[in-house]
């Protein structure tokens, strides 16, 4: 049955599905109009809210940029890259193959979404290389979809990390989170883990027959790119030595390491915020790049899917300095403290996250718009602030699977086109969501 | 003579010019021993200067990118490249060639930077179709030649970021407005000098040059001819989604958004230009000219690849500010430059360490971010006017760009060339710029 499902919406309502970039564009316009209407701004006012708010995200885009790129360039390492290729020799069937590939997906999605969306799509690439029996749409939406449902207690969580950093914008009204509120509370983990198992499950149902199968087209092209990486090439000049000298590198690395040892007994601990993940994982890619020029390689290939979010970020930061000027915030945050009570809380938190997901599609830029407003309908009620920060992450990662942002990078490696993989996606959306909202109804009325 | 000096220098940079980046990690070890070495820091202190501050430029970092990337996108538009078309009917001869691509190139240099070196590339392809038998080498020589001046225009890195209300060194030497800075003496001087010259000191080079480069201009097309393809989409195949898309009036109505904030914004504020501002307009500019979303993405797509390095290099360059400044070097370099230095001379001080500096941090704003905090804090010292030294620095970064490839890179990958073809050339014009800059920082 869901295996037909996913075929209708297949051809369904992603015609209707614009870019990325279009909904930042059309949101801006809406909030501007919400804006003139609902608040009675004028004109000017509001381009000046928004442009008040344009660049705000300055030091946030690098960062996001970096999780993306460095999490690109350690899985092009050769050390990680072999063990892909190792790993993604196992399976036969075309069942092995999507449970492999959802397993390793989900399994680096948690140490990092990025990791998680780009290693997951470059090993169902591998796999579906050696198992012709396999669908190749199947396999790069399964990689894709175990991230995301692993990520409600993936350590690189945006908002959970965020509310961790000092200094974090929503500081003076809930105070600094620790992870064991967050990550790694039983919410948290009870969506991730139930909803692996429901996405392992219908992923098998959902497997095309036979004669339905696409398979993996090979081409000359993929040869090429393995030779090149095996391939030594000669350093013929002074600079080209420096460029590929390893003892500067590991000098470099040295000096990291002794960083991130500092950095552990200065704060007790490895606080997982996001410029610590960055840190490490440049020094991790240097390391097992093994010199300077092949590591920049590995970061100008991986730019170009980074295009999405340094285009994107300013339009959400214009939007969200609409939002805060006009006081639209604070009309929305109004009338949901006056339809949610105690109970129906968490749930209303989870599901406006869904919603707003669609034209937010950040992690990071989402907290920022939903964050302060949710967190003041929550002063109405008895509940702890971290309520907030693991519903709205958990609302924010399930519409990941309907709003293609996050996915464009794994189409690019995939050379594919959203309509080849976007039903698969959205069953697993729709049984993720009745999941995860039984599970914030009602594991709240026991925990607090 | 001539000749000589040029083939010594083009093989000495192939053979010991290393990557931007392997210069940012030899600068950090170097910067990490000379600290415990000659101050009282133990190497656990450096590690902590060093680590503490490793993030401290990541809103910068994205500036910087978005310089790159909006002229990029730019230069890629329509309008543009029917404008650098039109305007290479203007030659007709080798000489008119250089001269023209160098004057265009440098005007739109001015006006932004990776805006300047797009158009640089795309004006020498158009033209050398014109004029066949010009050295095409000399003729992207020319075009590059114009990058020379771009640290004094509106992209200029040093006098934008020192107009932003919280940038890095506000608290020594305050918010100064372009009007001081890009529009002051000094400057225009040493742009008018430099942007009237240069095309005749390309044309003395070609007159000296013994290279004849022709290359078919057919090779070049693709970079020239536009998108067709994009333009005419099948109305028919298309889905209501990709219809938006592919929608001219979504790209005006965000377009006029954008232009009417600017109009709004310099009618508020007067002439308040800072790096925010240069961005947001050239974005807004590129998304009109491009006239479809689309096509506005593909070129965005196009142009991130540029901002990889600095994107991972301004960390490593934070890195050493923090190491400096913490260890005490930065003071110790300062107290040194006011030794050796008087009132009249350290402008031209500051001008060639940040030349040399330039060969490590080719960023202008990473260079700031390096030296900038102790040659204001020298200058305060001999009691030089900040805004001059600042000048100073800007110019020092944009001078040794001739002979350093990052910036060129860029470039070269539109003309399909490599450094080695255009280097020797820019070396003649490193050593010619620097009598107008010089004389420049000592008269004004």
């Amino acid at each position: 049955m869901l295996r037909s499902i996913s075929q209708k919406f297949k051809v369904g309502i992603e015609n209707y599905l614009p870019s990325a970039f279009i909904f930042a564009i059309l949101l801006t316009f809406i909030t501007l109009i919400l804006g003139m209407t609902v608040t009675g701004e004028n004109l000017f006012d509001m381009t000046t809210y928004w442009y008040g708010g344009f660049w705000d995200f300055l030091a946030f885009t690098t960062q996001m940029i970096l999780i993306l790129i460095t999490g690109y360039a350690l899985v092009k390492a050769p050390l990680v890259h072999n063990l892909l290729i190792k790993l993604a020799s196992k399976p036969k069937t075309q069942k092995s193959a999507i449970i492999t590939v959802i397993l390793a997906a989900a399994a680096t999605g948690y140490l990092s979404w990025g990791l998680g969306f780009v290693f997951g799509t470059l090993f169902a690439i591998e796999v579906a290389k050696r198992v012709q029996e396999a669908d190749f749409r199947i396999l790069i939406a399964a990689a894709y979809t175990g991230t995301i449902a692993i990520l409600p207690a993936s350590i690189s969580l945006t908002a959970p990390l965020l509310v961790n950093t000092p200094d974090h914008s929503l500081q003076d009204e809930i105070g600094l989170i620790p992870l064991s509120q967050t990550t790694f509370s039983p919410m948290m983990l009870l969506t991730a883990f139930i909803g692996l198992a429901v996405v392992l499950f219908a992923y098998i149902k959902m497997a095309p027959k036979k004669e339905d199968v696409v398979p993996y087209q090979h081409n000359k092209e993929d040869e090429e790119s393995l030779e090149e990486i095996s391939a030594t090439t000669t350093h013929t000049t002074f600079a080209d030595k420096l460029n590929n000298s390893r003892i500067i590198n590991y000098a470099l690395v040295l000096l990291g390491f002794l960083w991130l040892i500092l950095y552990m007994i200065n704060n007790g601990g490895f606080n997982l915020e996001l410029n610590i993940m960055n840190f490490t994982f440049i020094m991790l890619g240097l390391a097992l790049h093994g010199t300077p020029a092949s590591y920049m390689n590995a970061i100008t290939d991986g730019m170009p899917s980074a295009s999405g979010i340094l285009l994107q970020f300013p339009f959400y930061a214009g939007i969200m300095g609409m939002m805060i000027g006009s006081g639209l915030i604070t009309v929305i945050a109004e009338s949901f403290a006056s339809i949610a009570n105690g109970v129906t809380f968490p749930f209303f938190s989870f599901l406006s996250a869904a919603i707003v997901n669609v034209f937010v599609p950040s992690a990071g830029g989402q907290w920022q718009i939903q964050g302060p407003i949710l967190v003041e309908a929550l002063q109405t009620f008895n509940l702890p602030a971290e309520v907030v920060v693991n519903t709205v992450s958990i609302g924010d990662v399930t519409t990941n699977l309907l709003q293609p942002f996050f996915v464009l990078p794994a189409l690019g490696l995939a050379k594919l086109g959203l309509k080849d993989i976007w039903g698969y996606c959205l069953v697993s959306m729709i049984l993720l969501f009745i999941v995860t909202s039984i599970i914030v109804t009602v594991l709240p009325i026991f925990l607090y | 003579m001539f000749k000589k000096l040029t083939n010594f220098s083009d093989r000495m940079v192939r053979r010991y010019l290393p990557d931007a980046f392997l210069f940012a990690i030899l600068l950090t070890i170097l910067v990490f021993l000379l600290g415990f070495i000659f101050t009282d820091s133990t190497p656990t202190n450096m590690v902590a200067y060093w680590g503490g501050d490793f993030w401290n430029l990541l809103a910068f970092a994205m500036q910087m990118s978005l310089v790159v990337i909006t002229g990029y996108v730019v230069a890629n538009t329509p309008v543009v490249k029917k404008a650098l078309s039109g305007l290479s009917q203007f030659a007709n001869t080798p000489s008119q060639a250089v001269m023209l691509v160098t004057f265009v190139s440098a005007i739109a240099c001015l006006i932004n930077y990776g805006f300047g070196l797009v158009v640089g590339a795309l004006f020498s392809i158009h033209v050398v179709k014109r004029v066949p038998n010009v050295d095409f080498r000399l003729l992207v020589a020319s075009a590059y030649s114009g990058f020379l001046v771009w640290h004094g225009g509106l992209s200029g890195s040093v006098p934008l970021t020192i107009a932003l209300e919280d940038h890095p060194l506000v608290e020594t030497m305050g918010t100064i407005p372009v009007t001081e800075s890009l529009f002051g003496w000094l400057n225009i001087f040493i742009v008018v000098v430099l942007v009237l010259t240069l095309p005749l000191v390309n044309w003395f080079i070609m007159k000296n040059s013994e290279s004849h480069t022709n290359i078919d201009p057919a090779i070049l097309d693709a970079q020239t001819s536009y998108k067709e393809q994009a333009a005419t989409v099948d109305q028919a195949e298309l889905t209501p989604a990709d219809r938006l898309e592919h929608s001219k009036i979504i790209a005006y109505l965000v377009g006029l958004l954008g232009l009417s904030f600017i109009v709004y914004h310099f009618a508020i504020n007067g002439f308040d230009l800072n790096i925010n501002i240069v961005n947001f307009i050239l974005l807004f500019v590129g998304i009109l000219f491009h006239q479809t979303p689309r096509r506005f993405l593909d070129s965005v797509y196009d142009a991130v690849r540029n901002a990889g390095g600095i994107i991972i290099q301004f960390p490593f360059y934070a890195g050493i500010m923090g190491m400096m400044a913490g260890s005490g070097m930065s003071v110790a370099m300062t107290e040194w430059f006011v030794s050796i230095s008087n009132e009249v001379t350290f402008p031209v001080f500051a001008f060639l360490s940040a030349g040399i500096v330039n060969f490590f941090v080719p960023s202008g704003g990473g260079q700031w971010a390096v030296q900038g905090d102790i040659m204001i804090n020298a200058a305060q010292g001999l009691g030089v006017d900040t805004v001059k030294t600042a000048m100073a620095i800007a110019w020092g970064d944009a001078w040794t760009n001739m002979i350093q490839p990052f910036w060129a890179l860029p470039l070269l990958a539109i003309a399909g060339l490599k450094v080695k073809d255009i280097m020797g050339f820019c070396l003649i014009i490193l050593m010619y710029s620097f009598f107008p800059i010089a004389i420049g920082l000592l008269i004004f």
